[in-house]
């Protein structure tokens, strides 16, 4: 080893009054740096609080209606129910969260039927809301699936807004301490509205068994969506009881029995006919969860729901009109 | 000042902000739907030099050897007018150098002009070496082609850049303001056809964009330096515009005051007024801008020789000429007579330079002949696979090497894909591929249903499937690493790759099975079904490392 000898090195010394200035501008900048240190830590920009819903005595707890038409059933579900008034009121802004995740053509019964969607807005605009948002954050490309599913197109027809996801806006949920889903971001336009409306298209899923409302949910949620199958029943109890739906709307007009939630094979789709609808969501999915032949307990995350107190999957005792048209 | 030519003039600056502009837009709107607007592909299409490289290198007849050859025969009639009029990066040029000649102007800084340099023969060097490359099978089109450098450097650096700067606005204006629906409705509107639902990112757009940089700066020495001596498509365009019925005619005048000169942006004009044909862009500047509008532009024969009589006449009326200007008292630059010390008319024996001496052909031939082409055909085809990096090409990519040689990397299906899956791939990785299209698995995914990248292929380097062709094409295979997999290490149930797997009938299924005791669905690849779209390692939700990887079929 070589010792290096310092005595060669030539470092200028700075005088005593540089030295003394040096330190002055140093100290100038402390608050310039504590702004900014306050600034870069400041807090994110807010969270949201979980959706409170308006109380709504309707006619029925559910509305089964089957038919020919997929507008007219819709229609008369909601009638059963006592009718749209019941749930969106003159001024009101309108969320209708329908499921566009797919780059399907409707007849794959991957995405919600767009004439169910169509029926719904046209309800909404002629109950006096002042605007009918519809979105959904896709799996496919979302420009894609908003067009092919036919719903952009029967949106924009029936006076309803359909707009695409903006990322900026999904902000952390404030969930109860312990939840699963704590601080997972949510959309924020889902919980800032007068009524929250679910159309999802009942379908089979490999994990949650099948895909109902409350899987219909998912898609106002941010983030790395797949990591929230790990333990997806709970979470989506938890989500359910966040965005607290006003009303759910299941389309059974064609379902997906095998290889969903996305499929793509005509030989997997049976047509029902029928449309689900009702005030409790977890009863919705319950007794669309019959139409596969399931029973509810069958079904992990609605015995989770009913567990937690999210809803009701007593079909037994509750009151279902059921109506052919 | 000549009416006629100002008119002229403008109807050429008006083409050619057209035709910039309306690339422009097509680039912009090179995305999905894809309907209603011209295609890409028409503007390489018409771009004789990608066409025939390509063609030659592949050795095949590409559809767009049509509109090329039509290209050639136009110039053979009218001379360069691509290169003046359409030429979407020389309108670039133009702009700049516009811009620069008003700041000159600003500061009486006067610019002359010298005889036309002989660089101007290297453009015919890289015309030859890319032709020369191609014989051997090797396609350097893309790394030289104007069109292909300005598309690319507008795909992959300038519409990122605007789009992400429009939507970056956007969005913080509107978390400032709190959302006000007017704005908000404003911005969906704009995100229906204008704007990216999420802006497009690509790696080493640094090097992109220093190409088309390099060549804006060349320009600062010399107005269109690079058309005047680099550009191998100009070079391409000057063999037949050499010929071209369309000629410059001076005959009527008498002074050679020598503004002409001086405002070539080709330099084509030389101290004695006649003019090098295939320089000549017909921006038609000398004959707006003829003090005396005696610069004119005729149809004739083209000439090879000026006979002893006509040239002695000419060299007499310049000669009376000269004191009459002088007597008019213009401050106009004269470059000739005594004055200038300068003799214009070394002989009479004058003929008419050749485009090239055949001194220099010969010098570019042995060139452009040297064993380089020949080690590029033979570089090594070992793929250094670096981490993650994947080489999987588009749906419908013709075999590696066939694909090699067709891409002209214009970055048309990487701006069209709707995912963004589609990246240029690395200048680091195997020689000779860099900026082909490969899948960039962890940044999108191939939709099922989608065939653009097809669709908007100059060359037919991607073939144009339907969409039931597209979904039967194997581009990669799904494999399951079992190690981060978290069915398969942690005995959790997941599934989201069986989640998404687009393919009919699920070529991810799911079996029951026991890890750590515990009872969870284990999913698995069915080889046949997987075509390698990839959206399953795309949205595995393991990170950093994904527990599926699509890793390329092996090549038969």
């Amino acid at each position: 080893m070589k010792k290096i000898s310092l005595s060669h090195t030539a470092v200028k010394i700075a005088s005593r009054k540089d030295f003394i200035r040096g330190i002055f501008s140093a100290l100038a900048s402390v608050p310039v740096l504590k702004g900014l240190e306050s600034w870069a830590h400041a807090a994110p920009a807010g969270t949201l609080r979980a959706r409170a819903k308006r109380p709504v005595a309707t006619a029925c707890d559910l509305a089964v209606v089957k038919g020919e038409s997929p507008a007219a059933i819709t229609r008369k579900a909601i009638e059963t129910l006592g009718g749209i008034d019941r749930f969106v009121r003159k001024g009101d802004t309108v969320v209708i969260k329908p499921n566009i995740g797919w780059n399907r053509a409707p007849e794959y019964a991957a995405t919600t039927n767009p004439e169910v969607i169509a029926t719904l807005v046209a309800l909404c605009r002629a109950a006096g809301a002042r605007r009918v948002k519809v979105f959904d954050r896709t799996c496919n490309d979302a420009a894609m699936c908003y067009a092919n599913s036919g719903i952009a197109d029967a949106v924009r027809k029936s006076g309803g807004s359909i707009y695409h996801v903006i990322n900026a806006k999904f902000i952390p949920g404030q969930f109860p301490p312990g939840s699963l889903m704590e601080s997972w971001p949510v959309y924020r336009d889902a919980v800032e509205c007068d009524c929250f409306i679910s159309a999802p298209v009942a379908k089979h899923h490999g994990l949650s068994g099948l895909t109902l409302s409350m899987k219909n949910l998912m898609g106002v949620c941010g983030g790395n969506r797949g990591q929230m199958h790990w333990n997806i029943d709970r979470k989506l109890a938890e989500l359910t009881k966040f965005i607290n739906p006003d009303l759910t709307i299941i389309d059974a007009y064609r379902i997906l029995t095998r290889n969903g939630p996305s499929s793509g094979r005509l030989g997997d789709v049976k047509t029902m006919k029928t449309v689900v609808a009702g005030a409790d969501p977890v009863l919705a999915d319950a007794f669309a969860a019959t139409l596969f032949d399931q029973q509810p307990n069958d079904i992990a995350h609605i015995r989770k729901a009913v567990e937690m107190g999210v809803g009701s999957a007593d079909i037994a005792r509750s009151k279902i009109m059921k109506i052919q048209i | 000042m000549s009416g006629t030519g100002t008119r002229i003039v403008m109807a050429r600056r008006c083409a050619q902000a057209l035709s910039a502009f309306l690339l422009v837009y097509i680039l912009w709107n090179t995305r999905y739907p894809l309907e209603g607007y011209i295609n890409p592909k028409f503007y390489f299409q018409i771009d004789p030099f990608a066409m025939f490289v390509t063609a030659i290198a592949e050795r095949v007849l590409i559809p767009g050897i049509l509109y090329a050859s039509a290209v050639l025969v136009l110039t053979l009639i009218i001379g360069r007018f691509f290169c003046g009029w359409l030429c979407p990066l020389g309108a670039l040029l133009d702009l700049l150098s516009y811009i620069i000649m008003k700041i000159k102007k600003l500061f009486r800084i006067k610019k002359r002009e010298a005889e036309p340099h002989p660089l101007r023969f290297l453009k015919y060097g890289v015309l030859c070496a890319a032709f020369a490359f191609a014989l051997f099978g090797v396609q350097l089109a893309w790394a030289v082609d104007p069109i292909t450098i300005f598309v690319r450097a507008f795909s992959f650096n300038a519409h990122p850049l605007i789009d992400g700067g429009i939507n970056a606005a956007f969005i913080s204006i509107l978390e400032a303001a709190g959302y006000p629906e007017w704005l908000e409705s404003l911005y969906n509107s704009l995100r229906e056809g204008f704007l990216s639902l999420s802006t497009p990112y690509f790696p080493h757009t640094g090097l992109i964009l220093s190409m088309l940089v390099l060549i804006l700066a060349l320009s600062l020495i010399k107005r269109r330096f690079w058309c005047r001596y680099l550009c191998p498509l100009g070079a391409f365009l000057a063999l037949p515009a050499r010929f071209s019925f369309l000629r410059r005619d001076v005959e009527k005048c008498t002074t050679n005051c020598g503004s002409c000169k001086n405002i070539c942006r080709m330099n084509a004009i030389k101290e004695d007024n006649s003019y090098i044909a295939e320089e000549c862009v017909l921006c038609m500047d000398c004959m707006a801008d003829c003090p005396r509008g005696k610069s004119t532009f005729s149809f004739k024969l083209p000439v090879f020789k000026v006979s002893e009589q006509k040239f002695t006449d000419n060299y007499r009326s310049i000669e009376g000429s000269e004191q009459l200007s002088w007597s008019q008292g213009t401050n106009l630059p004269i470059t000739i007579g005594p004055a200038g010390g300068q003799s214009n008319f070394p002989g009479v024996r004058a003929t008419i330079k050749p485009a090239i001496t055949r001194e220099k052909f010969i010098h570019a031939a042995l060139l452009a002949l040297t064993p380089l082409p020949v080690l590029a055909a033979n570089l090594p085809k070992t793929i250094p696979r670096a981490g993650t990096a994947s080489s999987i090409r588009p749906p419908g990519a013709l075999p590696e090497d066939e694909f090699i040689r067709r891409c002209i990397r214009c970055g048309a299906c990487m701006k069209v894909c709707p995912t963004n899956v589609l990246q240029p791939a690395s200048a680091a990785g195997r020689p000779g591929t860099a900026w082909a299209p490969v899948l960039d698995t962890r940044r999108g995914y191939c939709e099922y249903q989608c065939n653009l990248c097809g669709q908007v292929c100059p060359t037919g380097a991607i073939r144009k499937l339907s969409i039931e062709e597209k979904q039967k094409v194997k581009i990669g295979i799904a494999v399951f690493n079992k190690r981060i997999c978290l069915p398969y290490a942690k005995g959790e149930d997941c599934i989201v790759c069986e989640e998404h797997c687009p393919v009919k009938g699920k070529a991810i299924r799911v079996r029951e099975g026991l890890v750590k005791g515990k009872r969870v669905r284990l999913p698995y690849v069915v080889t046949d079904l997987c075509i390698g779209c990839s959206i399953c390692e795309l949205k595995c939700p393991t990170a950093p490392d994904k527990g599926i990887i699509v890793v390329k079929v092996r090549e038969a």
